[in-house]
């Protein structure tokens, strides 16, 4: 009798913790997917740490390779790291919406600068007649014409000096060629300025002046 | 009979509770999507949290670091009407003169920009507000022909 009675009470306590438990889990759940909003994150990596964290708050790790998590409305920093790169950006979380970001890890946190873009054939124009601080700046003027440049080639056998009027007391030794940006071609001329001055012209392939160095200066 | 009748009852009032256990954790899974996890952010220092991202090292243990024990920040400054922040982090487990971190505000959150690092190629001045970037020079963060 007594071991019927213990088994009766045990039973029921079951049941009432889970009829509690089954009622938390719902409302829960129900009082998460109205007042958060669902974030979902690919990587091209799947070992990539993934990471958020707000203005004043802590950071905490969200998965790795891919996550997919609910966070409270507001303004995060989202960060993937592997094998030593880590790309980051600032997303907003809405409530009742989902956010799907696909990250490819690209480098370490860097500003864009002339340091990104890869410069092939820049001898041939030291051979025209450029000194190094007017190809350091020759760079730099691509970099402003073009911030998202990642590759330039210079045509070398398209480098040629430009017309000089030996009558002229102003005039300026200058260098024309032809160069491609990221695969898309475009026409160069240098004006060699004194010693180390230059300005940079960039044309497209139907001559249209895209771009002068002297009006695009913040220096 | 009687108790076999109530042993059979009490094994299927078990037996529901365990299935209503999972049907709730079903419906709780359905609700979020698939996504049980829900993370609140706990309150830190300004900027503790995002340099804490910048240090994680996946394949270590991928835990976040935590200030003033794994790192801290012995310096912050602000520029540009708080757009812009520097700080100066240190290991905790040795010494060392630290390191600079550039952060840049984006909608109400700090962003890293730079570093963490001891140096920066000086052609990142043209692009930093001149502030920063005197700050960085002056703090003997930037190296490279300078103009």
């Amino acid at each position: 009798m007594e071991s019927q009675n213990s088994t009766k009470l045990l039973v029921y306590l079951i049941l009432g913790i889970s009829i509690i438990m089954s009622i938390y889990l719902v409302v829960s759940g129900l009082v998460a997917a109205n007042t958060t909003g669902l974030l979902i994150v690919k990587t091209n990596s799947k070992s990539a740490v993934l990471s958020v964290s707000q203005a004043d708050h802590k950071a905490a790790v969200i998965g790795v390779g891919s996550a997919k998590t609910h966070l409270e409305p507001g303004n995060y920093l989202l960060s993937a790291e592997s094998e030593g790169n880590q790309t980051s950006e600032v997303i907003i979380i809405s409530k009742k919406h989902t956010l799907t970001k696909n990250i490819k890890i690209t480098g370490k946190p860097h500003i864009p600068s002339v340091l990104d873009i890869d410069f092939k054939n820049t001898s041939s124009l030291t051979d025209g007649g450029l000194n190094s601080t007017q190809l350091i700046n020759f760079e730099q003027h691509v970099f402003n014409f073009m911030p998202s440049a990642s590759k330039v080639i210079i045509d070398s056998s398209s480098v040629s000096p430009g017309a000089y009027d030996r009558n002229d007391p102003n005039a300026q030794f200058s260098l024309n060629f032809n160069a491609s940006i990221d695969s898309k071609d475009y026409r160069f001329t240098l004006k060699l300025i004194g010693l180390d001055g230059l300005q940079t012209f960039a044309y497209d392939t139907n001559g249209n002046l895209l771009f002068d160095s002297s009006a695009n200066s913040s220096e | 009979m009687d108790s076999q009748r109530q042993n059979v009852f009490y094994a299927r009032l078990v037996v529901f509770s365990v299935v209503l256990l999972g049907v709730a954790f079903g419906v709780k899974a359905l609700v979020l999507q698939g996504a049980t996890q829900v993370v609140s952010l706990g309150s830190a220092p300004a900027l503790s949290g995002e340099i804490s991202q910048s240090l994680i090292k996946a394949g270590a243990d991928n835990s976040v670091p935590k200030l003033n024990k794994d790192f801290s920040i012995s310096q912050a400054n602000y520029f540009e009407n708080h757009e812009w922040a520097v700080a100066t982090i240190k290991s905790t487990s040795k010494e060392s003169n630290g390191a600079f971190v550039v952060l840049q505000r984006m909608n109400g959150v700090y962003k890293i920009i730079l570093g963490p690092g001891t140096a920066f190629p000086n052609v990142y001045l043209k692009s930093l507000p001149s502030d920063v970037g005197t700050y960085l020079y002056n703090q003997g963060a930037i190296y490279g022909i300078t103009e």
